[in-house]
């Protein structure tokens, strides 16, 4: 188990190292003066020479990269030329919202999933199964946005429910938070919610006809054990794979969520400082965004390990 | 059953097995009608320019916001123009990305994959590539894009495209890597035949069912993925249509003239549904472990 | 003391390419503490039979014939509690992400409801008995960390957990190596001894019906077409059949002057009932007669129930 632990930490490493120079990159890979990128399209002399000091331009590439880096890691990320704030600081407010988004999206998303999926494998061959397929094949043809789009349609402008846009934080006023947040979470877990629901149905059906399944029948063990019990502790493992590989899709989801809502996460955020050429806010996310992924991942595959008995202890005559 | 786990021997793929394929598929009713749905919504495509009832660009001050009606059957938007040929010629965008796209990933992940698969010294460095490429969500990595390249079809079809080169690659080195020690290849490398030979003649084609089967789950992204673009602002520009476009035009007027939002995003939830209607049917047909009972 | 009875067992199968006959009318009976062979090659239906005993068979199986286990029809509960199994695979065949310890406990639960402490103690007491060393360490362990021969004792335990009447195995040793192969026999003979267990042994390995079995039955694409104790049938096979599988064992003395005998052809799929015996189109001395009518399971020369035309007489040896 250590050596797994040390062999994914590794390579963690070296892909995180790989994305910061890719982003680093990205940004110089622009035409015309990195000076002027960075400072802001108009900037005065004064400010660009300032910005060349800092961001050492004039020096060799990878003397630049280093320097990147290093504020990087001490949490310099540049400053906006747009607000004037530090980009760190601007991000910083931008992700609990986000994160409670995302929270309450996954949270529906796998109470949704987890249960359509196994009444779906269960109920083989009957209305409830074709019911909870069919919603998922809908959940994954549906574009997010458009979904969000009717739903405020319907349950914000045809019969006012709840607010269409805006933001409460959970820590200041619970009620109003889940109003505002339903239905962006609904949204935004919706595609998530279709994923798991069928990958569930697919291991699930998987697990129902392996061996160890006839064994359980053959020791007489009745039918809900044999699904809880023995197959969907089997499943569980591949769901939480899936939750760990749709990360990346789910920050997409949050990028368009917040756009439609109107929440002022790191989603909205992203958008904006591509329409106003916010290039240090860009990297900036982009930087944070692909760290997150990294680590997350990394957890995921770790919190797998501990799950998964095969790699938790390792195997005799495997 | 029988306790004896059979192992399937891989015959290399031939004609009766396509064959086979193509009726398991078409006894589907709803891959037949996923299938259906396609053709008529490729050929709308191709054929924009007879089927639009009024040019995409047409403005007509006289009749905005007007809701569906004969001469209109989609309504008009926000400067009187015609909702339905505008998605007609939205389609057309659609599906060149959908096949773009996928064009794109597969002509570079195939290869990689397939090294990946079959080199083992290349497989940690190709993964790590990969995993670097995850790591940025297509959103962002699109995001990223947009502002190097600037906004547009083809800055679409490329972040597209590259999004999908993790999951091609993945799948080529797993198909690589079950293939590469089975019987049939042991033969061929007995008879002779090199590495590219093998690649290229034994393994890739043993692995086109794993890919179609890839293809059948990306192009759905992809398509959804241009509209989600375009409807940002990261993809196709005005005046070009795109059902995103659509959608993001609809957002604005969304009290005053809902159909604009809810014809749009129909044309996108039926063709996706067909493809994945489709995709559903093929991936079932080639699956050998699927058990009538 | 007749323990299982089985009779006319008919199993028919609707796949995609056809209905299929796995099993055609089979009848057999096992005693109590008796050891029966249920023999044939790979697709004679004798796992089918099996499985068929306590419903285990997929949803497209339709089951007819009498089953009766001491007098009555097996139910639902009766599995793993009067009739139990081990299969083929104990690596498939046991939750992986399962503790042995839990998995054995499973059937103590359910059928004696015991939990808790006294649950672990028979647990240790069952894998003692299959002679697993450091039961108690074994307890905790999950299946992978255990050699194949040891996941097949822990198998085992699970199955003779509750006492059961019936033990049905299927094809037991077929995945282990030969060394290891003995001490599941060993297992075996030593539970039928303690606890009076009946076997019904699924396997197409002679050397281990030679072993351990009391008497035998042979099938031959889903029919039963020969049974008799097992000394007798080593000793005068009846139906060309099994004088065709005893003849294809490897024997230094008897194939020293040419190559391994085999049985042209193979075992074909039955879809339909035939009114033919299904062997005559492998069979040495097939005629008109075995082509057009199906032959009964009667006595034949040697006192062994044989579904032939033409049964063997004494001795056809090197024929």
């Amino acid at each position: 188990m250590g050596r797994y632990v040390l062999r994914r930490m590794l390579e963690s490493a070296v892909t995180l190292i790989l994305a910061t120079i890719v982003v680093f990159l990205g940004i110089r890979a622009l035409p015309g003066d990195p000076a002027r990128t960075l400072a802001g399209e108009e900037s005065d002399p004064a400010t660009l020479a300032a910005i060349r000091q800092t961001y050492g331009l004039d020096q060799p590439l990878p003397v630049q990269y280093v320097r990147y880096v290093q504020k990087a890691a001490t949490g310099d990320l540049g400053r906006s030329p747009r607000t004037g704030l530090p980009v760190a600081e601007t991000i910083g407010h931008a992700l609990p919202v986000t994160l409670q988004l995302a929270a309450f999206a996954i949270t529906i998303a796998i109470l949704i999933g987890i249960g359509a999926g196994v009444i779906a494998a269960v109920r083989r061959r009957r209305p409830a199964e074709w019911g909870a397929n069919a919603v998922a094949l809908l959940g994954l043809s549906v574009p997010n946005f458009w979904f969000g789009q009717m739903v405020i349609l319907s349950l914000a402008i045809a019969y006012p429910l709840l607010p269409a846009s805006g933001f409460v934080s959970i820590f200041e006023n619970p009620v109003e938070s889940f109003r505002h947040l339903l239905m962006p979470a609904v949204v935004l877990g919706s595609g998530l919610a279709a994923i798991i629901m069928r990958q569930t149905r697919s291991a699930m059906l998987d697990a129902l006809l392996a061996d160890y399944v006839r064994t359980a029948r053959a020791k007489g063990l009745g039918g809900a054990q044999v699904v809880f019990g023995h197959a969907l502790r089997n499943s569980l493992i591949v769901v939480i794979t899936i939750v760990g590989l749709q990360l990346g899709a789910l920050i997409s989801g949050a990028v368009v969520t917040e756009q439609l809502f109107v929440l002022p996460g790191f989603g909205k955020l992203t958008i904006d400082a591509v329409f106003t050429r916010d290039y240090p806010m860009i990297q900036g996310v982009v930087l944070v965004t692909a760290t997150a992924y990294i680590l997350i991942n990394l957890a995921v595959d770790l919190l797998y390990s501990v799950i998964d008995p095969r790699i938790r202890v390792g195997g005799a005559a495997l | 059953m029988t306790t004896v786990q059979e192992t399937i021997p891989a015959i290399p793929v031939t004609l009766s097995t396509r064959r086979r394929v193509a009726r398991r598929v078409l006894r589907n009713p709803l891959a037949v009608l996923g299938l259906v749905v396609v053709c008529a919504a490729m050929l709308t495509a191709l054929l924009a320019n007879f089927v639009a009832p009024y040019p995409f660009d047409q403005v007509n001050f006289s009749e905005p916001l007007r809701p569906p009606s004969g001469t209109h059957i989609f309504g008009t938007d926000s400067i009187g123009r015609d909702q339905l040929s505008r998605a007609i010629y939205g389609l057309r965008a659609s599906v060149a990305v959908g096949l773009l796209s996928v064009v794109l990933s597969l002509s570079i992940g195939v290869p990689f994959g397939l090294l990946a698969g079959f080199y083992g010294w290349l497989d940690p460095v190709v993964s790590r590539l990969t995993d670097t490429l995850l790591a940025f969500p297509f959103l962002v990595l699109a995001v990223g894009l947009a502002a190097i390249l600037g906004p547009s079809l083809s800055t679409a079809i490329i972040a597209i495209g590259i999004a999908q080169i993790p999951a091609v690659v993945r799948v080529t080195r797993g198909e690589t890597l079950r293939l590469r020690h089975m019987d049939f290849v042991a033969a061929a490398v007995a008879g002779g035949a090199g590495d590219f030979v093998l690649l290229r003649r034994h393994i890739l084609p043993n692995a086109v069912n794993a890919l179609i089967v890839q293809a059948t789950v990306a192009i759905p992204g992809a398509i959804i993925g241009e509209a989600v673009l375009s409807f940002l602002g990261l993809g196709v520009r005005p005046p070009t249509p795109s059902l995103g476009v659509m959608l993001a035009d609809a957002q604005t007027f969304v009290r005053d003239g809902p159909w604009m939002a809810v014809f749009p995003g129909v044309t996108i939830v039926v063709l996706t549904l067909a493809l994945n209607l489709l995709g559903d049917g093929l991936r079932d047909a080639l699956d050998p472990r699927e058990s009538r009972s | 003391m007749t323990l299982l009875s089985v009779k006319d067992l008919t199993v028919r199968f609707r796949t995609e390419d056809g209905p299929v006959l796995a099993v055609d009318e089979a009848s057999f009976d096992v005693a109590e503490r008796e050891v029966v062979a249920l023999v044939g090659e790979s697709g004679c239906g004798k796992s089918v039979t099996a499985l068929a005993l306590t419903g285990l068979l997929p949803r497209n199986a339709s089951v007819t014939g009498a089953i009766e286990l001491d007098g009555s029809q097996p139910s639902r509960q009766a599995r793993g509690r009067d009739i139990a199994y081990i299969f083929q695979e104990p690596m498939t065949s046991l939750n992986p992400v399962l503790t042995v310890g839990r998995q054995i406990g499973e059937v103590l639960r359910k059928h004696q409801g015991l939990r808790g402490a006294a649950s672990r103690r028979r647990v240790i007491e069952l894998l003692e008995l299959v002679g697993i060393p450091l039961p108690s360490r074994r307890f905790g362990e999950y299946p992978h960390q255990l050699s194949g021969g040891m996941r097949q004792r822990v198998m085992i335990a699970m199955a003779v957990a509750c006492k059961p009447k019936l033990l049905v195995a299927d094809e037991p040793t077929t995945a282990l190596d030969v060394t290891v192969q003995a001490g599941i026999l060993d297992v075996l003979r030593n539970l039928r001894d303690e606890i009076g267990t009946a076997v019904l042994l699924i396997t197409h390995d002679l050397g281990v019906v030679a072993d351990v079995a009391d008497r035998v039955v042979v099938m031959y694409a889903g029919r039963v077409i020969e049974q008799a104790g097992v000394v007798a049938l080593f000793a005068r096979p009846t139906h060309p059949y099994t004088r065709g599988l005893l003849d294809a064992v490897p024997n230094p003395a008897r194939h020293a002057d040419g190559g391994l005998r085999e049985i042209p052809g193979r075992v074909p799929v039955i879809r339909t009932p035939s009114e033919m015996c299904t062997f005559s189109d492998r069979c040495w001395y097939a005629d008109e007669v075995c082509r057009s009518t199906k032959p009964l399971l009667a006595p034949g020369p040697a006192g062994h129930l044989v579904r032939c035309w033409h049964p063997l007489e004494a001795d056809h040896a090197g024929a």
